[in-house]
């Protein structure tokens, strides 16, 4: 039996202490808490986005066919304008997706940075890392 | 306003690198009092990684009257009790076999360290958990029994009798070798 108070007892316990001791600075683990919560962030921010947009889809379906009698004049006019305004749109979400994604993982996308939507973990000067 | 709490209150405004800094600072101390606690090392950091993760959701709700260190562990602590929940025993063995290698070259040293990791495992959690902070952390008592939920007097006898248990394992390997 050792005894509790002498120096050889302080001297064990602090070599098992010692062993389970995570390094002072860990970049990985870091990285990977970061990951988890950027994670998290795109699921809470597709949740949001659900809430709204299973709603909007319903009403729109509903009040379609009133709709498109009452827009069919101004689209038939638009004809030619109508292509480009959903491509312009659709390359502006995928500019807004990615960067997000980019912000989310760290990565740094300079001129594209006015895209990203701020609040939250988005400073002004602070994607999460 | 110290340092830690200057860090939260950028990190509720928004501040990912102050939160990074959190996460930084305090990494080291919750990941040794999970890997204690769990005795599994990659358990241990996986449940550390939720806990900071959990920390950042909670951030509102952490009020300053205990140390960012404190309610670390509290989290980390409630992580650890669902865990074991979860848990099989036979994970437990095998991530004990794993870290039997890590530690390295046989000999006296190193069954010194067995026999009292063997020890701590066998501790009952709250007796583990009290051991971590107040030996192996330098926790006040009154810090732990803040991040334990438990009254002071509690932890105090906690780790009376889990020094008591680990330093009596380590003098029956010393008197079988």
């Amino acid at each position: 039996m050792i005894d509790p108070e002498s120096v050889e007892a302080d001297a064990a316990l602090s070599r098992l202490w010692a062993r389970d001791e995570a390094p002072e600075v860990d970049p990985a683990f870091a990285f990977g808490v970061s990951a988890r919560i950027g994670r998290r962030q795109i699921l809470r921010e597709v949740g949001e986005v659900v809430v709204w947009a299973v709603p909007a889809a319903a009403i729109t379906w509903a009040i379609w066919p009133s709709v498109s009698q009452a827009v069919a004049p101004v689209l038939e006019g638009a004809g030619s304008i109508g292509p480009v305004l959903v491509i312009v749109s659709a390359t502006v979400f995928a500019l807004w997706s990615a960067t997000r994604l980019f912000s989310l993982t760290g990565m740094d996308f300079g001129a594209l940075e006015f895209l990203l939507p701020r609040g939250r973990l988005n400073g002004p000067h602070d994607g999460f890392r | 306003m110290d340092l830690d709490a200057e860090l939260v209150a950028q990190a509720r405004r928004g501040s990912a690198q102050a939160f990074d800094r959190l996460v930084s600072k305090h990494q080291q101390a919750v990941r040794g009092f999970l890997r204690r606690v769990c005795g599994d090392w990659s358990d241990a950091d996986d449940l550390a990684q939720d806990t900071f993760v959990a920390a950042w959701a909670g951030l509102a709700r952490f009020k300053g009257g205990s140390s960012v260190r404190s309610w670390l562990c509290a989290i980390a602590y409630r992580k650890a009790l669902s865990h074991r929940r979860s848990a099989t025993r036979s994970a437990a063995r095998d991530g004990a076999f794993a870290q039997l290698e890590a530690i390295g070259s046989p000999g006296a040293d190193a069954d010194n360290c067995l026999a009292l990791a063997d020890a701590l495992k066998g501790l009952p959690i709250e007796q583990r958990a009290a051991v971590s902070l107040c030996l192996a952390a330098d926790f006040s008592h009154s810090e732990a029994a803040q991040a334990l939920g438990m009254p002071v007097g509690t932890v105090k006898s906690h780790v009376a009798r889990g020094r008591a248990k680990l330093l009596e394992a380590l003098g029956d390997d010393h008197d079988r070798s």
